[in-house]
């Protein structure tokens, strides 16, 4: 299989499909066998159940002044890496792209994501990571050199936690799951419960994230759509008051919602 | 400043072929292991 795919690649070339521009042109694939000279940044993006052999695999290409960026999702990878390599070695880092590889090989960009943060574990923004990026931003990749890369990775593992715990525990949908009663109250309790592990472990997600986090229906709103009024606080509305709870909030949103839709229903937004 | 992406998936493709096209930036992609993995797509 690896060896068609190199094969190919001697052959074809890398093509790559993308809004943000088709590349189609020679790239230097290579088996492991192969690798016999250290290079400057090694970009790990293997999947964290094959990071044992990856680490054997690529001692070849790591060299004193090597820089290893993995791109696998969560954390624990890094103190791994550290062990194997030295933590000098180590860049923490974390990729945001949808891309996928077709049936005859070409990949595919998915969306707008094009995302890739990285930076040093103890936050200097150092010569390495500065050429690095400088290195992206040649391309259409929109890299971010992070002085608290750390910080950024344990947002997305609070992000990739409650997304894929909830998903996969109610085997549906972020739509699905905020349409079903009670679904909404339980992922945010997922995701405050995962802001406070990461809490725990000195990094509290942002109030930023958690905004962002939590806003999909102020994006809907903001854009004009529909928006789910009477799932969601509509809902919870009604168990404020079947508990005899304060309604206050709920109240207002819940009429602010009403009244946008009646505006957008007769287009005089 | 020579750089190298390791696994076969579409991640390490995608970033190997964007640096790929813009000089002076070396890259390659390590796209096979001796254990037979990295294989998964992205």
């Amino acid at each position: 299989m690896r060896e068609q795919r190199k094969r190919r690649l001697g052959e074809h070339g890398l093509t790559i499909r993308s809004r943000f521009g088709d590349f189609s042109g020679p790239v230097n694939a290579l088996t492991t066998d192969e690798v016999t000279a250290p290079v400057d940044v090694l970009i790990l993006t293997c999947k964290a159940y094959d990071l044992a052999s990856a680490i054997e695999a690529i001692w070849p290409a790591v060299g004193p002044g090597t820089a290893i960026l993995p791109l696998l999702n969560g954390l624990a990878h890094i103190e791994v890496l550290n062990g194997a390599f030295g933590r000098e070695r180590v860049l923490g880092g974390l990729a945001k792209i949808a891309v996928t590889l077709t049936p005859d090989g070409v990949i595919q960009h998915l969306n707008d994501w094009r995302f890739l943060t990285f930076g040093e574990q103890d936050g200097v923004v150092s010569a390495r990571v500065a050429a690095l990026k400088a290195a992206f931003d040649r391309t259409s990749v929109l890299a971010t050199a992070s002085p608290d890369v750390t910080q950024a990775m344990w947002e997305k593992i609070v992000h990739l936690a409650t997304a894929a715990g909830m998903t996969c525990l109610m085997r549906a949908n972020a739509g699905e799951i905020f349409r079903a009663d009670g679904g909404a109250q339980l992922l945010l309790r997922f995701l405050e419960a995962n802001a406070a592990i990461a809490a725990k472990a000195g990094h509290p997600p942002s109030e930023a994230f958690m905004a962002e986090y939590t806003a999909s229906m102020l994006r809907d709103l903001e854009r004009g759509g529909p928006v789910e009024a009477d799932h969601i606080l509509g809902d919870m509305l009604a168990r404020a008051r079947a508990h005899g709870q304060d309604d206050t909030l709920h109240a207002i949103a819940y009429a602010h919602l009403k009244a946008y839709e009646q505006r957008r229903a007769a287009e005089r937004l | 400043m020579k750089i190298m992406a390791l696994g076969a998936g579409a991640v390490g493709g995608y970033f190997a072929g964007r640096l790929a096209s813009r000089a002076p930036t070396s890259a390659s992609w390590c796209v096979n292991s001796a254990s037979g993995g990295w294989a998964s797509t992205a």
